[in-house]
Formats: C-alpha cells, structure tokens, sequence
C-alpha cells in the first residue's frame, strides 16, 4: 500500500514537472529575496506557483526604505537566494557580478516573447540575467485637471511649457509643480528625465568611451540640472520641498493644491488610495501625460518589482527550480497576474486588463513614445550620488555645474571600482 | 585526625597552593560573559573593520584586496568628508550640552524620592526606552510646518507660524541634535540624581549654617562632588552622539543639503552604492574621532574628581 503510494506520488510529481516544462523535483523550499512592496498582483502570483509546483517559496522580506541597501549588503556577506528580486538595469546588475553569479535567462522563450528586454534585463555583456513581468516605469507628469482648466492652461507635455506654465499659476499663489525633497528620488529624477529626452542615443556610450563627460558644458545632464535650478528660482516648487515626501505630492495634485507631480506610472496606485479606491473619482481630478525636455518624449525603466534573476548556488535542483519559477511566471502564470494586478502586460499574446482611464493614458503614453531609457540605467554607479546632489543644489550648496561635477567624478569612481577597462 | 586523613588534607592543601595560581578568582568568573559578548559583538568587529577600511571591497568585486589609502584618499577627494567630520563634531557638541544642562536640572528638582518625584522621573525615563527610529519619526511630524509645535507657536504669532524646523539649513542641526538629547535625557537624569543623592547631606546643613545661598550650595559643594556622575554623562554622550545615525535618518536623512550629513550617513551613502570598504574607512575615522576625544576629555574630567 506504501509502495503503491509512493509509486504514484512519484508519478504525480514527475507529471507535474513536465506540467511546468522540466522542474527537475516538487517539494523544495526555494529562497526567495523580494521587495516588501510587492504588489497585491505579485503575492498572488507567488501563490499560484507554490500551487502550480508544489514548491515552497521561502520569503526573505526586504523593506522598500532601503531596499538597494539591504539587499547589497546581505548578498556581500556572501548570503545567496535561490530567487532574486531587483532592478533590472545594467548598472545595477553590475553589482553582483552577473556573468560569475547569475544564471545566463538569454535563451529562455520569455525574452524573444517582449520588447521589454530592449529596456532592461541585459547586463552590460549584452546577455539577459533578469526576467521582467511588470510594465516598465512610464515616466511623466500627473496633474490636477481642474486647476490647469482653471487657469485656462492645456497639460504641459515638455519642461519649457511647465516652466512657462508656473509663471501663470505662481501669479495665482498655485504650486506648479510638487517636489518631493525628503524622499529623495523623485527630485533626483527630474534632471534625469530632462537629459534622458534631449541626449543623443548614443550618448552614454559616448561618456564609457571617454569621448564625452556629464559635466561638459554642452552635457545633457548639466541641461537638466540648470533647468531644474531656473524652475526652482522662478518659485514653481511647493515651499516645503525639502520635507515633503512623494505620498504628500500625489495628495497635493489630487486635492488641486499643485498642478503637477512628476514620477512613475506605479505611482498611480497611491493615487488610487487618495481617491479611497474609487477610479472614477480618481479619473475625474487626475490625468497623465508624457514629457519631455524640449518635445513630448516618454522616458521609462524597468522596475524591480516582479523582476528576478537566479543567482548561481551550486544547488542544481534548486537553480533548476528557480529557472522553472521563471518560466511559470512569465508563461502559464502570467495572465493570471495581468488579470490580478491590474497593470498591462508585457509579453506578446496577452490581453490588455480592465484598467482605470488614469492608467490609459499611461499606457498610451508608453504606446504614443517616443521612447527613451533612463539615461542612468546602464551609467557605472547608475548616478547613484545624484540624490545627494540634487539635496544640496535645493539649497544653494551646489551650483548647476558643480552638481554636474559631482556626479561625473561619481561615475569615474564606479567605473574604478568595476574595474573598467580605460578608467 | 588519622595519619592518612592528616595526609590527604596535607595533599588537598598543596594541590590548592599550586591551582590558585592558574585558577582565576570568583569574580572574573562572573564577569565573563560580559567580556565575551563585548568581544564578540563590538571587540572583533572593530579589529576586523581596520583591515577592511584599507581594501578595495565594493559590491563589484569578489577578491578583496588591500589599496593602503585609497579609500580615505577618494572619501576626502569628493568633498564630503570633511563637512560630514564637523556635523558629527557640532551634533555631538549640542546634543551633549542639551543633555546634561536639561538632565542635571531635572535631576536636582527631583532629587526627593518622593510618590510624585518618582513618577516624573519614570515618565522622563519613557523616551529612552523608545526606539531612537521611532522617536525621530515622531519629532519629524512634530516639527512639520503643520505639525504640533508650529500649531502651537501660531497661538502667539499673528498670521500663524509655519517654519520647517528640519528643511532649513540653519535650524536643521540643531533640531536634530535636540531630538537625540530628548530621547536620552532620562537616563542621564537618573545618573545625576544618584550622584546628589551621594552627597552627604551634613554637607549642605554646614553650608546653610554658614549662610550659603541655594545657588552657592550648589555650585560650591553639590556640583564640585557630582563630578564622577559628570564624567560619565559628559563621555557617555558626547562618545554616544558621535555615533548617532538613526535619529538622523528617521528626521532628514541627511539633510536639507548636507546640513545633518554625519559621517555614519555617510557611510550608509557609500553602503548603499555598494563601496564596502570607503564604508569601513568611515566606521574606523568614528572610531579614531571617539578614542583621540574620549581618552584626553575622561582624563580631564577625571582629575577635577575629589
């Protein structure tokens, strides 16, 4: 009767392995690192492959504050998963070494499935260590539809109407746009995006080649530094930017009290709570659309969360169940998370979810393009200095070019200690 | 007593006489597990940190290898160093002196160990008790320009009163200096008292019969006396507040500017871009700033002891 059992547990097992496409055994533990701010959608679709497989899936919760930090140093003391949650960028894989540490996905069906890995998940050899499921962060602004009516304006598409805007609704006491300085990241972004949209495409190869340096004077970089600056000299930022948090900007524009808020699509879902769940509420106040230096341009990035890799363990059974963890989330468990989270898919084949009218317009903004990376996504140190940087140009500490200095010798520093052939 | 009992007494008292010399008296004994949780969770990590301060270990690499002064070469090169040395130095100077003024007159006016008396130093005592994250949260929306304090001042200022403790460069230091004095004034509130209490109090029934004042009393023979409670409290903090990060990160992060950027946000800076050993160079210049200040100010302060 034992044996009977055993025999057919065995044969269960092996049926379900070729269910998911070769999981050489059911019933490991695997570990997984990821990001506390995993979504509803993401949770749910961890779930589904713990059913699908059979395998358990070990959290290590790593908090959203901090969360390079953390998981840096836990992957420094040497500590592995068998699953990886993090950014995607080439700048940021660099960290763990990817052609010595992390599984080569290049091959996997998922990458020929998606565009996505024309914006992240290489490395800078070219190869694909991360697998993405999430839509990519859609750059642009969000803004407060009554109070633009009201002063008679259209929504801003390009830096040059904001800053043209915010001499019509600083006269009229309104902020224009919301800056979130105790954050931190949304402010460092801003110059970003304004380089992202007027660099050439060509333009970080330039600076790894030594032909061109962020703190040229004709440097994209400095462009969007100096913009930022001249905006937050003509008053268009809310007095409080160096307290206020990105939380405080997304009520601001949704309560009218600033026109504009400028950060990523995955934002919307702090929207969605201002307006207490209730999209049409929320479609009502807020809209969103692209920006862009001097044009409309969308800038994006892939994010890090439902983004993973597999680190090299040594265990084969278990790098092979992460490498099937993969495929089933990117495959036979992935319309299951569209329809779950809510957010638009990525992989070819899968139908659009019922989305709210604020996530269209980000949607169409990613469809309607241009499109740009990031321009820090495959930058040595990916600027990782800027946040410091731009905390002191909102005070006066630093000049636009002094900024711009600062974040050069960042790069020169990072490419040192990768080792990087020419630095 | 028998011959072989006297003998084997004989015996016993020699083998004593020889193993009293390696076996350590009762109270080293008791002290040990003291001194190995010391040594491992503070001792160790400081000796092996020294090394790792002269390497190149980043995120980027897997050998780590020695590269003398780089680290401290490049730390001084980008400009951050040298003002992350002085907030650490000012925060420290401010949240000591807050601490001890605020704490030994506390100290002195609840010095009666009375019902009243000991619930206020208990309630003094509650912000120490309270996780140094959660307290700089709680003084991060206390401070907003909407937050209590400001409400308050509003009262009295015409127009209302809306400044940002925290996001102005000029108040910010000190802002946070403060918090860090608040949450451990209890503490060093209880040490002080402990010190008057030491003084003998026929010593203050001369003074009076003498004609001293209350204020004379005080500064001639109970601080004069307190000097061992002062040692302890002045070092304690000023040692303590060189080491401080997590009110720091909890109110500004750093911030606005540089403003708060002590040399341990530092070191979570370069942490975070994954430079390990320009990390490690950070931790051993606190560690070299505590010992050159420590040592020189307990020897001070000690000789004004009686």
């Amino acid at each position: 009767m034992i044996v009977k059992f055993g025999r057919t547990a065995l044969m269960a097992a092996a049926g379900l392995s070729m269910a998911l496409g070769g999981a050489r055994a059911a019933g490991l533990s695997l570990t997984l690192w990821h990001n506390t701010q995993d979504t509803q959608g993401v949770l749910a679709l961890y779930k589904a492959y713990e059913k699908a497989s059979g395998n358990k899936l070990v959290f290590v919760d790593i908090p959203a504050d901090g969360f390079e930090t953390a998981t840096l140093t836990r992957w420094a003391s040497g500590d592995r998963p068998d699953i990886l949650e993090y950014h995607p960028g080439a700048a940021d894989m660099a960290h763990f070494n990817p052609a010595q540490n992390l599984v080569d996905l290049s091959d996997e069906a998922f990458v020929k499935q998606s565009s996505i890995y024309d914006i992240g998940g290489r490395a800078a050899d070219g190869k694909v260590y991360a697998a993405i499921t999430t839509f990519p962060e859609t750059w642009g602004v969000y803004y407060n539809k009554k109070l633009l009516a009201d002063h008679g304006l259209k929504p801003a598409t390009t830096f040059v109407e904001l800053k043209a805007q915010c001499g019509v609704l600083s006269k009229a006491g309104v902020t224009t746009m919301h800056e979130a300085g105790a954050s931190g990241w949304p402010v460092a972004v801003e110059p970003m995006l304004y380089a992202s949209t007027i660099a050439p495409p060509n333009y970080v190869a330039e600076v790894m080649a030594h032909k061109a340096k962020f703190n040229d004077p004709d440097s994209p970089m400095l462009a969007g530094l100096k913009d930022w600056n001249d905006r937050k000299a003509a008053g268009c930022f809310n007095k409080d930017m160096t307290t206020a948090t990105f939380e405080a900007g997304a009520k601001a524009v949704y309560t009218g009290t600033a026109a504009y808020q400028m950060i990523h699509s995955n934002i919307a879902a702090v929207y969605l709570d201002e307006a207490g769940g209730d999209k049409a509420k929320l479609d009502e106040k807020v809209g969103f659309v692209q920006v862009g230096a001097t044009e409309p341009k969308t800038t994006v990035d892939a994010g890090p969360i439902g983004t993973y890799m597999v680190p090299k363990t040594g265990d084969s059974a278990k790098e092979a169940a992460a490498l099937d963890f993969i495929r089933f989330v990117t495959g036979p468990g992935y319309p299951d998370y569209i329809k779950n989270s809510g957010t638009f898919p990525i992989v070819n084949g899968v139908s659009d979810p019922d989305a709210s009218q604020l996530l269209k317009e980000i949607k169409a903004a990613y469809d309607k393009g241009p499109r740009v990376v990031l321009i820090n996504q495959n930058v040595p140190g990916a600027l990782g200095n800027l946040m410091q940087v731009m905390s002191e140009l909102t005070v006066g500490q630093l000049a636009p070019q002094q900024s711009a200095d600062q974040l050069q010798q960042g790069v020169v520093e990072a490419a040192q200690a990768q080792g990087l052939p020419g630095w | 007593m028998t011959s072989a009992a006297r003998y084997r007494h004989e015996v016993e008292v020699s083998a004593r006489a020889v193993l009293g010399r390696f076996v350590a008296p009762p109270a080293l004994w008791f002290a040990l597990p003291a001194f190995l949780f010391v040594g491992v969770f503070f001792v160790a990590p400081l000796i092996l940190n020294v090394p790792l301060s002269f390497s190149n270990w980043t995120t980027y690499r897997t050998a780590i290898v020695w590269n003398g002064f780089a680290n401290f070469n490049l730390l001084y090169g980008q400009g951050y160093l040298i003002n992350a040395i002085w907030v650490t130095i000012a925060y420290s100077v401010i949240a000591m002196l807050v601490q001890n003024v605020v704490s030994l007159s506390l100290a002195y006016a609840l010095r009666e160990s009375t019902l009243l008396n000991g619930f206020f130093r208990s309630l003094f005592f509650l912000p120490v008790l309270i996780s140094p994250l959660a307290v700089g949260y709680i003084w991060r929306g206390i401070l907003d320009p909407a937050g209590p304090l400001d409400s308050f001042i509003s009262n009295f200022v015409p127009g209302g009163f809306h400044y940002s403790w925290l996001g102005n460069t000029a108040t910010a230091l000190p802002a946070v200096a403060f918090v860090d004095a608040w949450k451990w004034i209890g503490l060093t509130t209880l040490v002080y008292i402990a010190g008057i209490n030491s003084v003998p109090r026929e010593l203050h029934e001369a003074a009076r019969i003498d004609g001293a004042s209350a204020w004379q009393t005080f500064w001639r023979v109970t601080f004069p006396l307190l000097a061992p409670a002062f040692t302890f409290n002045v070092a304690v903090t000023l040692i303590g507040a060189f080491s401080a990060y997590d009110v720091i990160q909890a109110t500004t992060g750093g911030g606005p500017g540089s403003s708060t950027r002590s040399i341990n946000v530092l070191l979570r800076i370069q942490w975070g871009m994954g430079n390990f050993g320009t990390g490690s160079a950070l931790g051993l210049i606190v560690t070299v700033m505590v010992v050159v200040v420590a040592i020189p100010l307990v020897a001070y302060l000690r000789r004004r002891e009686v």
